[in-house]
């Protein structure tokens, strides 16, 4: 399969992912903090291919999670929270300490204090930080879970690529 | 070929720990600062003023009361966590006890016998948080 098909592939795939967790509302006082289960795509692709393949897939489903679920108001939240979120973990990946754990741990709750610091400015209060606790942990949690489900991809894609059965396959 | 036979586990490494740890300890730690009635932001304070002179200012938190005097009379201004509101008052008409206690949001207690006014300075804090839910 081809790189192109498999980035449309894992957009496809973080869209499915993204329209499960709306269904999901974590904190409906702040718009767009989610699960963050579409974090899964991007880890995977961070992993597979690089930063830019990664920030182009992660863009793409911000852009069609907004047209398709959202509106213009969570647009900049989803923009805000995915942009801290890509920037964590690229740092997180390039320390070369962490494994894909970690690096979704940062993902997940640097997602989350982007949205924080969103909401902060739209409002014009601080107030909205009483929610941090509770985000560190839900974002730390789903972060550990995905970042367990990506290492175990990975570890399936390079065995199936190491017999030459044809890269990667769905 | 997606279900290898071979499984092999995440390799979760020292740093891996390392982060999880500090990230629930974090949750944790602002939890209980919250939870202790720690608070953020703008601190919230009652303003009294009477005669159009500040008098006292009164932040918010633990529950107090001043005793404010006007020639012979006497009011008592209390404050906890929430707002503040006139606990006791010897003026003829005693509407400025009836009225309660304010949250702020440009609410204001007067008491006009004894030229009181008693009112809520800084961020509106859950007030706002409402409205952004509208
Ligand atoms: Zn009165």
């Amino acid at each position: 399969m081809g790189k192109t098909a498999v980035l449309s592939m894992l957009t496809g795939f973080a869209l499915i992912l993204s329209y499960v967790e709306a269904a999901i509302p974590l904190m409906p006082q702040i718009p767009g903090v989610k699960l963050g289960l579409a974090n899964l795509a991007t880890v995977l692709c961070l992993y597979l291919y690089g930063r830019r393949e990664a920030f182009l897939v992660n863009m793409a489903r911000v852009l069609l999670v907004s047209v398709l679920f959202g509106n213009l108001y969570t647009a900049g939240y989803s923009l805000a929270g995915a942009l801290f979120s890509f920037t964590a973990m690229v740092t997180a990946k390039r320390a070369r300490c962490f494994s894909t754990v970690g690096v979704s741990v940062c993902g997940g709750v640097f997602h989350n204090i982007g949205q924080l610091l969103v909401a902060a400015a739209v409002t014009t209060t601080l107030q909205v930080f009483y929610y941090l606790p509770w985000l560190l942990l839900s974002g730390g949690i789903t972060g550990i879970l995905i970042g367990i489900l990506a290492g175990e991809v990975l570890v399936h894609v390079r065995i199936s690529q190491g017999k030459g059965s044809g890269g990667i396959r769905g | 070929m997606f279900f290898c036979d071979k499984m092999e586990k995440v390799h979760m490494t020292r740093a891996d720990w390392t982060l999880i740890f500090c990230v629930f300890a974090a949750a944790a730690g602002t939890a209980l600062f919250f939870l202790q009635g720690g608070r953020i932001g703008q601190e919230r304070v009652a303003v009294v003023e009477q005669d159009g002179q500040e008098v006292y200012r009164l932040p918010l938190g633990e529950e107090t009361a001043v005793e404010v005097f006007w020639e012979d009379g006497c009011n008592v201004v209390s404050v906890d966590g929430r707002g503040v509101w006139i606990s006791y008052a010897d003026c003829p008409d005693r509407i400025c006890v009836r009225q309660g206690k304010i949250f702020g949001g440009g609410q204001s207690i007067v008491c006009l016998p004894h030229r009181l006014v008693v009112y809520l300075e800084g961020a509106a804090g859950e007030e706002t948080l409402d409205a952004m839910t509208d």
